[in-house]
Formats: structure tokens, sequence, C-alpha cells
């Protein structure tokens, strides 16, 4: 290793840029999906709330339940309109070398895994997707649990071609 | 050379046993797990019945002694050169073959306990990446057949790297790293104050649970002594020194114990690392394994030129991310010795490098929320209740405020980002300066984020992962992370070269 002189430029120029990619929003149905299941969540926290406000003997004793109870609901409210805003902030976009995914209300988050650092893809369907005929993609990679992206809300058809093209993408590199 | 690389793949294509002392291995490791069941021979002791309880000392042996000869007898190991697979078969009522790529061998450990020590032997541990199972661990071999393993390693290295585009050129074969007692009393007392700290009070605790679960009933006496003590200036400078002391002590002793002896020496594509006074340790680094490599400084090892690096090498889970067979530590080393193991991994300099600093506000929402919003309700509550109504209450809450901004400060002061061509580089802590270095195209991903009341200052955070560690700053300009996650992105999806 020897002092050799290197002038080479930090940041290269005209390199694609990733703000600049059109976002594919989730599929409107899979909004269904989320109201579907908070509802659900919705419905089994009601009943355990009016039940254990009868239940108990403390919160039996508690003057101001009206209040309490109304609360309750505005909390729930504001968790519905939070899900929808949260919904449209939603997106995806796969690129030649790597995807995106972007979503977060308070906090937007941009996740970026480039095609060669993922380890395999799984493709999961519930059972309220299936009735939308929706599915997710699962990305893994050896980054930790924190960052295997979970993007939710295709259609089956495109789940399947998504998984193909970057299964193809990953095959490509490891045989390079 | 060639013609000892023959015969090691010759002799170690056939399945092997370990060596038959390893029957005393497993034989010691058995009765060192399960101490506790040896309590069961106490009880006829304390009745007097000897004999009894020699006819149990007996059957416990001969039990743990069948059980360590099975184990033994029914484990065999052997390497397919040809597939390039390491096998193993073992088992005695469940069988299982196991067999495993060379290139998910991450790395090739040789370990040797005390027990290890006085039959001469080694301890062989494989690590593979995705999984955290060490079942793979050859407990006891002779110590020809460990010096063989590292030919093996090397032959599994070579295969691994003749699958890579990258060709390392080999060069200063057998040249060493050295660290002297002297350093290593120096790194000693330098190092690891609030680890240390924290384990001392952490173990108290314990010790005061186990007292509890005792039923000895300490508190009153605790109370008195606590109560009764005239607490003087000159006292309480006593226990300070006293407890400086201990931690002081306690760091020398462990560090010079663990690390006694810590040698790197260089192979052409590896480094060989050993340590250690009473376990000896040794680890095999592969460069190209490395993912992120750090260096730790307070202001004291700064005054005697002195740092502590710590090198990650990949792991694909998180429990054995933990696991410090991944993590290579050098407890104290110059400049240059830095430099030259930077240089032996990276094959490469730094070069030139864009700064950044984060932004004010960094400091500020630090300070509200830790410093400033803690210290207003301590004092609401002082002020309008009975509760915290000590005289001392107003000097802990302006020492609370004033030291917390302090680290704030510091904090906001020594966090800086470096982004050169090659590399990222992040610069954090208060005490102990942290610097980790990522070679940019060992990426798994990027996570960027703005939380929406950053969004008008332009200001978001970004975390670059990597198979075993990971870089974050926050409240850095938007614009520029973004640049910078362009560049790293281009860099990762542009090369062929393998991350592990």
């Amino acid at each position: 290793m020897s002092e050799k002189f290197s002038n080479e430029k930090i940041f290269v120029k005209n390199i694609p840029e990733f703000e600049n990619e059109q976002i594919t929003p989730i599929e409107k149905d899979y909004y269904n999906v989320i109201a579907i299941n908070t509802v659900i969540t919705f419905l089994i926290f009601t009943v355990a709330y009016f039940i254990s406000l009868n239940a108990f003997e403390f919160l039996r004793k508690i003057e101001f339940k009206l209040l309490l109870t109304v609360c309750y609901f505005v909390f729930w409210f504001f968790l519905f309109i939070y899900g929808w805003y949260a919904f449209k902030k939603r997106g995806y976009c796969f690129r030649e070398h790597d995807v995106i995914y972007k979503f977060g209300l308070f906090e937007e988050t941009v996740v970026l895994i480039p095609f060669n650092r993922i380890q395999h893809i799984a493709l999961h369907q519930g059972i309220f997707s299936r009735i939308y005929g929706l599915a997710s993609l699962q990305f893994y990679t050896a980054g930790g649990s924190t960052t295997d992206i979970n993007i939710k809300g295709f259609k089956l058809e495109d789940a399947k071609k998504f998984k193909e093209f970057v299964s193809n993408k990953i095959e490509k590199i490891k045989s390079k | 050379m060639e013609d000892i690389k023959a015969s090691v793949i010759e002799r170690f294509s056939n399945f092997r046993k370990q060596s038959a002392f390893g029957t005393f291995i497993f034989f010691f490791e058995s009765i060192r797990k399960n101490i506790f069941n040896f309590i069961i021979v106490l009880l006829p002791i304390f009745q007097g019945k000897y004999t009894v309880a020699l006819f149990i000392l007996i059957v416990i042996f001969i039990w743990y002694g069948s059980a360590s000869f099975i184990k033994y007898y029914y484990f065999a190991y052997s390497f397919d050169f040809s597939k390039s697979e390491f096998l193993v078969n073992k088992g005695f009522l469940k069988k299982t073959k196991l067999s495993i790529p060379f290139e998910k061998i991450q790395q090739i450990n040789l370990n040797q306990n005390l027990i290890h020590k006085i039959f001469d032997l080694y301890e062989i541990q494989m690590d593979t990446a995705g999984s955290s199972s060490t079942e793979v661990d050859i407990k006891a071999v002779s110590k020809k057949t460990a010096d063989d393993f590292k030919i093996i390693s090397q032959i599994v290295k070579k295969n691994f790297d003749s699958k890579s585009t990258k060709k390392n050129i080999s060069e200063s074969i057998n040249k060493s790293l050295k660290i002297n007692l002297i350093t290593l009393v120096k790194a000693g007392l330098t190092s690891r104050y609030f680890e240390t700290l924290g384990l001392i009070t952490g173990t108290t605790f314990v010790l005061l649970q186990y007292l509890d679960d005792l039923k000895i009933d300490y508190a009153d006496s605790l109370k008195n002594v606590l109560f009764d003590t005239n607490y003087t200036i000159n006292f309480i400078l006593l226990i300070v020194l006293i407890i400086i002391t201990f931690v002081l002590t306690l760091n020398l002793i462990t560090t010079v114990i663990k690390f006694f002896n810590f040698s790197a020496k260089k192979k052409s594509e590896s480094l060989e690392i050993e340590f250690g006074l009473i376990k000896t340790r040794s680890i095999i680094l592969s460069p190209l394994k490395v993912q992120e490599f750090r260096i730790s400084q307070n202001w004291l090892q700064k005054q005697i030129k002195i740092r502590e690096i710590r090198i990650n090498q990949a792991s694909s889970d998180e429990s054995s991310a933990s696991n410090n067979r991944n993590t290579i530590k050098v407890p104290g080393c110059s400049l240059d010795q830095k430099n030259e193991l930077f240089e032996f991994i990276y094959q490469k300099k730094t070069g030139q490098a864009i700064k950044l600093k984060p932004n004010i506000r960094k400091f500020i929402i630090n300070f509200f929320c830790f410093s400033l919003t803690p210290s207003i309700i301590v004092t609401a509550i002082y002020l309008n209740f009975p509760l915290l109504k000590f005289s001392i209450t107003p000097f802990l809450i302006i020492g609370y405020l004033s030291f917390t901004t302090f680290v704030n400060w510091r904090l906001y002061k020594n966090n800086e980002l470096y982004f050169y061509n090659n590399f990222i580089k992040v610069k954090s802590g208060f005490w102990d300066i942290n610097t980790k270095i990522i070679e940019s195209y060992k990426i798994q991903s990027v996570v960027l984020t703005q939380p929406i009341w950053h969004k008008k200052y332009n200001l978001g955070n970004v975390t670059f992962l990597t198979a075993g560690g990971q870089i974050r700053v926050s409240t850095y300009k938007y614009d520029l992370l973004k640049k910078i996650v362009n560049n790293v992105l281009f860099k990762a999806e542009k090369t062929s070269r393998r991350w592990m």
C-alpha cells in the first residue's frame, strides 16, 4: 500500500435519485382490509371495556364514567382517521436495482433495499386479504429483522409478478 | 505446503472421531453444567448416611460418564472437499446428519479451556451464517488436528474466495501485531468505567435479591447503617475513592486476564488472533466478512494515545450478533497499529471526506426532553406538594439540569458524519467517543426518516444497516442525506463484490 495520489470525486454526478421516483400507492381495496381489522379490534375492545366497567368494583365507583366513555370513543375515532391517512402515505416503487417502500404519517420513512442484498422473499396472504384478492410481499436481508420490509396490499397477480421479477434479479446476481 | 494440504484433505475426507480424551471434556462439562444436582449427595451426608451418599455419587458419576462416552462415540465429522461441505454425524437415539456448505462457514475458531489445557486439547467452533446453533462445535481435538484445522480453514476460505470475483494479493505473511502488558494495563485503567459500574450495581441488586430469597432480613440493619452514619465530606470522599479503586482494579484484572498476550498474525488472506491468560481464545478474521470497524477513545485514552478497536464480522441473526465470536476486540493500540489493521482489512485508505454536522435542533430537542422538562416537573412538585420537601432537592435539580445539559451538548458537539468515496463514518459519544466505519458497498438496506415537525427545516435521520452493525445519525440536513443515500446505493448496486 504505497501513498498514491488520488483525487476521486466523492459524490458521483448523474446517478438516479430515489426522491424523484414515482411512488405507486397501495391498492385502494387494501383499505377495506385495514378497516375490517380495525373494526374487529374495536368491537373486541369495546365489549371488554363495557364488561370491565361493570364487573370491577373500583371501576363501578368512578363518577366520571360518561366522560371516560366519551374519551374512549373519541380515541377510537382518531385511530380510524389516523388509519386512513397513514394508509394514504404508503407506497412502493420497484426500480431496476432496488425496491423502495415509503410509509409513515408522523414520521415519514423511506426504506431502500438493493436487490443484490435480498436473501429471500415471502408472499403472504391473510384471511381478509384473500376476500379482496390481495397479498403482501416480505423482503428479507441480512441487515436484521428491523428493516425486513413487508409491503402489504398488492393485487395477488401483481405480487406474484413482482416476486418473480425480484427473484429473477437475485438469481442473476448470484449466478454472476 | 501443497503436500501438507493434500495429506490433510485425504485424512479429513473420511469420518473421524474426536480425541478419546473428549470423553473427559464432555464429562467435566456436564458436571460443571449440572453441579446443582450434586446437592442430592449432601442430603444423606447431613443425615450421617455416608454410604448412601457415596452410592449416589458413584451412580451420578457413572451416569454422566457413560453419557459422555456415548456423546463422544457417536460424534463423527468429516469434510467433503469435492462438494465443499462439512459433515457431522451424531446422536445415539436421535440421529442427526448435518451438512454445512463451506461458504456458510464464517470462521473457524480454536479455543482452549482449563481442562483443554490439562490434556493439551483444543475446541473447534465453526461459525455459520443464519443459524445460532453451536451444534457443529467439535469439543476436543488433539494439538495436531487443531493445527490441521488451521490449514483446513484456509482451504475452506480459498474455496470461498475462488467463487468471489475479488482476489486479494497476498503480501506480508506472518507479520504480527502484539499488545504488550503495559498497553493492556493502560487500556484496563482507562476503559469501560460505566460498564463496570453498571455491572457492580447489577450484582449488588442480585445479591440483595438472593439474601431476600434466603429470608435473611438485611433491611433493618441496612437502614440503621444508612441513618446512623455521619455523612461528612471526608466520609463521602472516602466512599467515592473506594468505589473508584474497586472499579479500576476490577477493570485492570479482567482486561489483563482476558487479553493477556494478545497477538494478531497476518496470514495471506486472514488475520489469526490469539489472546487470554486462563482461557486462550483464537479467532480467525477474514477481511471480506468485516462489516463494521469501530474505534473507541475517551479523553484519558487520548492523553496516553491508545484506542480500543472493535471489528464486527457478518452475522445474520440477532442471537449470534450478541455472541462475541463475531466481534473482535483490540483492547489498546496505537494510531499506527490501527491504520495497519484498517489497511489490512480494507486494502485501502479512507481518502477525502465530506464532513457533516447535525443541526442545532438536535441539541435543543434533547435539552427540552431530557433536561428541562424533567427539571420543571420536579420543581413544580417540589413547590406545590410536600412529597419532595428535602433541603437537598434544589441542589439536586440544579445538578441534574447542568449535568444533562453538559451531556447533551457534548453529544451534539461530538456527533459528526463523514462521507468518503468508499466509506461512511460516524462519530458520536459523550465520554467514550465511538467512531464507526462501514464500507459503503456492504450495506444491506437504508432507512431514511423525517418527523413532520422537521419537514420545514429540511432535517431528517438516516440508518445504514449492514450484516453486523449499523450507522445511524439524526437531525442532519435532509437533502444532503438523500444525496449520500443515492451515492451509497449506487456503490452497492453497481458492484458484484461479495459482502461476506
